[in-house]
């Protein structure tokens, strides 16, 4: 777990949102959100009080790649995704708007093998969701094996990424 | 307990909805202002704290 040995210190922001700054000087800010009305009329998903939505921020250009970066975010998802249990699920829509989408995913894909070697049974699940050009987004769910509602709160997330996402009271 | 899945569960949308391609563009737009939100109002005293912290950590190495 070296992931817990070399990190920079972090502080809360407010209730769910975190931050720390590098050497190089960057802000990083990580925001774990209860997901509310996002899901248009499914109850499934909209009404347990169990879906958070993961992201993240940075300020100024990253020149070299900074290990201690994806230490302290991988420590800052683990501590909080342990908090809160094994019922809450996740997801996390990967921002393409750059072109720098495909290896943000990559990146992440990177820290989530790192978290699940300690999260044991959490999965991930990536939704491919086609652009109106060539684009497409990448989104992705999180939830461990042996939640009760598994099939189907995945089979609701696909629902909803077909037909029904919103962005309500995303702020 | 199972194993952590990454990458093996891909699911692909064949076609999708047009307002639903709009959302994600926009939750993406809103996502940037919500962390330009959190950057203002981060307290100037946490930054010196982690600051001085991060000093601490280097004396200790």
């Amino acid at each position: 777990m070296n992931w817990l040995k070399s990190r920079y210190p972090f502080a809360p922001i407010k209730e769910g949102a975190f931050f720390f700054v590098t050497d190089a000087g960057s802000y990083y800010t990580v925001d774990i959100a209860l997901s509310k009305n996002r899901f248009g009329e499914n109850t499934i998903l909209n009404n347990h009080n169990e879906v958070y939505e993961i992201s993240f921020a940075r300020t100024g250009d990253v020149s070299h790649y900074d290990p201690t970066v994806s230490n302290t975010l991988i420590f800052i998802l683990f501590t909080n995704l342990s908090a809160r249990g094994d019922t809450s699920i996740y997801f996390y829509v990967c921002d393409t708007t750059d072109g720098l989408g495909k290896a943000r995913a990559r990146l992440f894909d990177y820290w989530m093998i790192k978290l699940g070697e300690q999260l044991h049974g959490l999965e991930k699940y990536n939704f491919i969701v086609p652009g109106f050009e060539k684009d497409e987004y990448d989104v992705s769910l999180f939830i461990f094996k042996n939640h009760p509602n598994h099939d189907a709160y995945i089979i609701e997330f696909e629902k909803c990424l077909r037909d029904n996402f919103s962005k309500h009271n995303f702020l | 307990m199972g194993k952590f899945i990454v990458m093996s569960k891909k699911i692909f949308i064949s076609k999708a909805n047009s307002s639903v391609v709009h959302a994600i563009k926009e939750s993406i737009l809103a996502k940037k202002v919500k962390h330009e939100k959190l950057l203002e109002s981060i307290n100037p005293s946490l930054v010196e704290s982690l600051e001085k912290m991060k000093k601490i950590e280097l004396v200790k190495k």
